[in-house]
């Protein structure tokens, strides 16, 4: 064993562990962290699977290809949550929105 | 505040035959400028909406006595989207014409008559006010206000396709129908901008009407920094891809 494959091994197992806490009711979520940190397990076990994979593709070195896939995933991560924040910002205007309305009517309500 | 205590609509100008015009003023963090502001408008004998948008200190106590429509957003939201607040309030209300309002005081109140007329006679939607079409009110502002007001109609040309000669002026006029039409979404600043766009996909009829912008320390102060102007910039970029 390197010494990388000593101190990368157990943070997959960590990360993990962490991951299946978090999605513990979720079958699909499970099952994509089962595939995720198995492949993440199997590339920190067997250096050179990653370049083989790569050459395959065409790409020069194992870490190239898991640089791209990081970066895809890492942008698709970005757009997702950025998406999310808007949506929330606009339902907290329109729940604020709707008191502010609702106050002043309640408030100029006929006497 | 007692608001349904006033007529609505006595006749002074002849557009107040058909009532309802309603005048929203956003309100954050104003001082007593609002006091006079709101004053003024009151002597045109319109309805008039603030929307007091999560001020640390609630805008109501500056208004004490006022017949005026009082809204409060818990948090701060934006001017945009306190413009839209007042707007479904005036809508709900009953209003013909919504007319949208600076609270500190660069907005000459004595315009209203201008911008509504046409809209209360049917000729038009929207009126929009202008610094710039009449090159007496075009020397009243700051020298580089001027040239960031004028890279922002390119700017809102090119992400609307409407071209103004004022397209960050808050002053503003709206039919019902225009009101009814428009939902702004934005609820920062960029909400001028959005303005346009909506007119402009809703087929609305507008025209621009000159009017003069009173400049004083405080609104200088208050007014948006050169390098927000930059800010909306990028805003208006990322979400014209992320919307």
């Amino acid at each position: 064993m390197t010494f990388i494959q000593i101190i990368l091994l157990p943070l997959v197992v960590l990360a993990a562990v962490l991951y299946s806490l978090a999605f513990r009711s979720k079958l699909l979520a499970r099952l994509m962290g089962a595939a995720l940190f198995g492949a993440g397990a199997l590339l920190v076990l067997v250096p050179d699977l990653s370049t083989k994979v790569a050459r395959r593709l065409g790409v020069g070195r194992g870490v190239d290809l898991l640089f791209y896939f990081c970066v895809l995933v890492g942008i698709f991560a970005f757009l997702l949550l950025y998406s999310r924040s808007r949506r929330t910002d606009r339902r907290i205007t329109a729940l604020i929105r709707a008191t502010a309305i609702r106050d002043a009517e309640l408030l100029n309500r006929p006497r | 505040m007692e608001p349904f205590d006033r007529p609505l609509g006595a006749a002074i100008h002849p557009y107040m035959e058909i009532d309802g015009v309603f005048v929203i003023v956003p309100a954050y963090n104003e001082d007593a400028v609002l006091a006079v502001t709101v004053d003024e408008l009151l002597a045109q004998n319109v309805q008039v909406v603030v929307v007091d948008d999560g001020s640390a200190s609630p805008a109501r106590n500056l208004l004490a006595g006022r017949p005026v429509h009082y809204l409060r957003h818990l948090i701060n939201l934006g001017q945009g989207a306190a413009l839209q607040t007042g707007t479904d309030y005036a809508l709900r209300s009953g209003a013909e014409v919504v007319v949208h309002f600076d609270a500190d005081g660069q907005h000459d109140p004595a315009a209203i008559p201008t911008l509504v007329s046409p809209i209360c006679a049917g000729e038009i939607d929207v009126a929009l006010a202008s610094r710039f079409l009449d090159p007496k009110h075009a020397r009243d502002v700051p020298p580089l206000k001027r040239w960031v007001l004028k890279a922002g109609v390119v700017v809102s040309w090119m992400f609307t396709g409407v071209w103004l000669t004022d397209t960050h002026n808050g002053f503003r006029a709206l039919s019902r129908k225009a009101a009814q039409s428009m939902r702004m979404e934005e609820d920062g600043f960029a909400h001028a901008t959005e303005i346009l766009a909506l007119m402009r996909s809703a087929r609305l009829r507008y025209r621009e009407f000159p009017a003069h912008v009173r400049y004083t320390e405080y609104s200088r102060s208050k007014g948006q920094s050169v390098l927000n102007s930059f800010n909306i910039v990028i805003d208006l970029i990322i979400r014209k891809f992320f919307p």
